[in-house]
């Protein structure tokens, strides 16, 4: 890849795009030892990212417009994990500038202490919705989990739209999915039980397992990985099951006749940290900073369905899109807090996988 | 004699250095790991103690163990008489056979197993082909049985290759004498073939139940709820919690079982040669 890079740089005719690209290139491949310190030609960053569509429109609304305008290249990786951030941090040899996090990654790598803080000199947080600030993150964006169904499958009056209609069998005959993790989970068995989205933290740990108690006998597939949410659904081996907005948005664009309930929505954060020890802190925090900004959001979730982390843009958003996109003031949904879960996911997971077992 | 044996070693060196660098020294980092707390620090047995004292862990322990001995079992069953017929193949009939053992390689798992839910599912292809018939459908997915297939589709072309290189290396002399001598075939098979073919059996057995040991996506995907494997338990360790002293301590756990289950096989009739013994 970086010989290949390298090699275009100079064969091509050089604009000043591939030049800097092949620039970032020829650093990845000088051993450290030979890079100035300060030269600013040196800087780019690093980002790794779950890939896909997502990490398309990423490079279309934020990472090629900030090459644009800045001229640091931005090189994305697939496949972040919390483990290799780790490891990175312990050895001190930063290959990932930033990186893309799952909820559940944020408190532990918090207390693990592998991310730099934000610095708020250079990145104006106000700019973000509450729920998107965070010390050592900043959510980029939000997305739902929400229960879908074949409308081949269910007819309208069949449907369940909300959590506890979910849990009602005999109204709602068919085949349910969940996912076989705790997290979100117990979130849904609180909202089936009745519990109002506004006080559903701390959550009542007892109260969510009784109500998983009621529901199991009823689950065909407690399902494990994320497209097989849509797909059992869409093989008809599952009449409802609980997936992602953008999962079903996916489906539907593909052709696929998939349809989900507007209510009882989960609403997460998607983050983005800077990785403790980075050669590129500047250039990381200066892209944080064009993260926050309005246009750019809006870009980015035109694209994707997803939720703007900035204030004022969900309005202006394109109508063809706009019934996709989770609203997280909306009041039957629930937003999903980090700071509960911080040190109760292994715990919880034990005690989840033991019940499932049993 | 000793001399011409001692300067043939320096041939192994380039392996031994190999295995020793990235085999021996990071297994034994995670031995050591797994007898040291979180912070890399001071001695702690903390790690197997939480461990034995779980019953998640000796549940999961269970379901390991027999979905790896069943799926090992049908690999078996399913793989010795594809060996035995190829081997009876000429070779360039055969070489085209082998094309097909070697086609579950060339398949991701996560495609595989959407492919698995097409053709098991309640309104999939067999259940389907049943109801035609008026029966069914079979519960084969999300269970057990979906497990088995889905394993064994994986598994069989490690049990064929051994089995069929043993029987290959069989001097067909053998069998035209017994045949001479006056034996059936039943009788040959069961008096030389068969046991002349056991070491080969025994390697695609031990390499079958050893690969299913660490097996987790594929009951993860085709499983039901009570399909977990241990291995689950070491990737949610790893990459979830970054409990890597419980991740280590499991690891270890599950290659000492390996162990052990290796050196029981090498015990049974046929199967010394799995320790490089002489078999008669």
């Amino acid at each position: 890849m970086t010989d290949k890079r390298s090699a275009d740089a100079v064969t091509s005719s050089v604009s000043r795009r591939t030049f800097l690209t092949g620039v970032a290139g020829a650093t990845l491949a000088t051993p450290a030892i030979l890079i100035p310190g300060k030269a600013k030609a040196s800087e780019q960053i690093v980002i790794a990212n779950w890939g896909g569509a997502v990490a398309e429109a990423k490079k279309a609304a934020y990472y090629d417009p900030f090459t644009e305008e800045t001229g640091i290249p931005v090189i994305s990786v697939a496949g972040p994990e919390l483990a290799k951030i780790k490891v990175q941090v312990q050895s001190k040899d930063v290959e990932w500038d930033m990186v893309d996090l799952v909820n559940s990654w944020v408190t532990t790598g918090e207390e693990l202490g592998l991310f730099e803080e934000i610095d708020t000199t250079i990145v104006p947080m106000d700019r973000l919705v509450p729920a998107a600030r965070r010390q050592y993150e900043m959510a980029t964006h939000f997305y739902a989990g929400v229960m879908c169904y074949s409308e081949d499958s269910l007819p309208a009056d069949k449907r369940p739209l909300t959590w506890a209609d979910y849990w009602n069998v005999e109204k709602f005959p068919g085949r349910r999915g969940l996912r076989n993790r705790i997290g979100e989970t117990l979130e849904i068995a609180l909202l089936a039980d009745g519990v109002p989205p506004d006080q559903l933290y701390p959550c009542d740990v007892e109260r969510a397992f009784k109500s998983l108690d009621k529901i199991k006998p009823h689950i065909q597939q407690w399902v494990a990985q994320t497209p097989q949410t849509v797909q059992l659904v869409q093989a008809g081996e599952l009449d409802m099951c609980y997936t992602y907005l953008s999962r079903v948005y996916g489906a539907r664009k593909a052709g696929v006749p998939l349809t989900f309930s507007a209510q009882n929505h989960l609403i997460g954060a998607n983050w983005m940290a800077t990785v403790k020890g980075t050669r590129n802190k500047s250039a990381a925090m200066r892209f944080t900073e064009f993260f926050t900004r309005p246009d750019r959001q809006e870009a980015y979730c035109n694209i994707t369905g997803h939720a703007p982390a900035a204030t004022g843009v969900l309005d202006k958003l394109n109508a063809d899109i706009r019934p996709w996109v989770p609203d997280p003031e909306g009041k039957s949904n629930l937003i999903l807090d980090v700071d509960w879960w911080s040190g109760k996911d292994e715990m919880l997971t034990k005690r989840f996988k033991e019940w499932l077992l049993t | 004699m000793t001399q011409r044996r001692f300067k043939t070693a320096y041939f192994v060196i380039p392996a031994v250095v190999f295995m020793i660098a990235v085999y021996a020294l990071p297994l034994a980092g995670v031995a050591l790991q797994s007898v040291t707390d979180a912070d890399g620090g001071s001695w702690s047995l903390a790690g197997y103690r939480d461990i034995f004292s779980s019953t998640l862990f000796y549940k999961v322990a269970w379901s390991t163990f027999t979905i790896s001995l069943l799926s090992t079992t049908v690999s078996l069953s399913l793989a010795f008489p594809l060996a035995y017929f190829l081997s009876k193949q000429r070779p360039k009939v055969r070489a085209v056979l082998m094309i097909f053992v070697l086609v579950p390689f060339w398949t991701s798992v996560l495609v595989k197993a959407f492919a698995f839910t097409i053709l098991l599912g309640q309104s999939g292809i067999i259940n389907d082909a049943l109801a035609f018939f008026g029966l069914g459908p079979l519960p084969l997915l999300f269970n057990k049985a979906g497990v088995i297939v889905g394993m064994s589709h994986f598994l069989i072309p490690f049990m064929v290759f051994p089995i069929l290189t043993s029987l290959m290396a069989q001097p067909p002399e053998l069998r035209r004498a017994a045949s001479i001598m006056g034996a059936g075939r039943l009788r040959i098979f069961f008096r030389i073939t068969l046991p002349l073919c056991l070491p080969g059996i025994m390697t695609g057995t031990l390499l079958v139940l050893i690969l299913s040991l660490g097996f987790f996506v594929v009951p993860a995907l085709l499983g039901g709820r009570q399909d977990m494997m241990l291995s689950n338990l070491v990737d949610f360790y790893t990459r979830e919690t970054l409990n890597w002293q419980a991740a280590s301590t499991l690891a270890v756990i599950l290659f000492s079982f390996a162990m052990i289950v290796a050196y029981t096989l090498a015990r049974v009739p046929g199967g010394s040669s799995l320790l490089g013994g002489q078999d008669r």
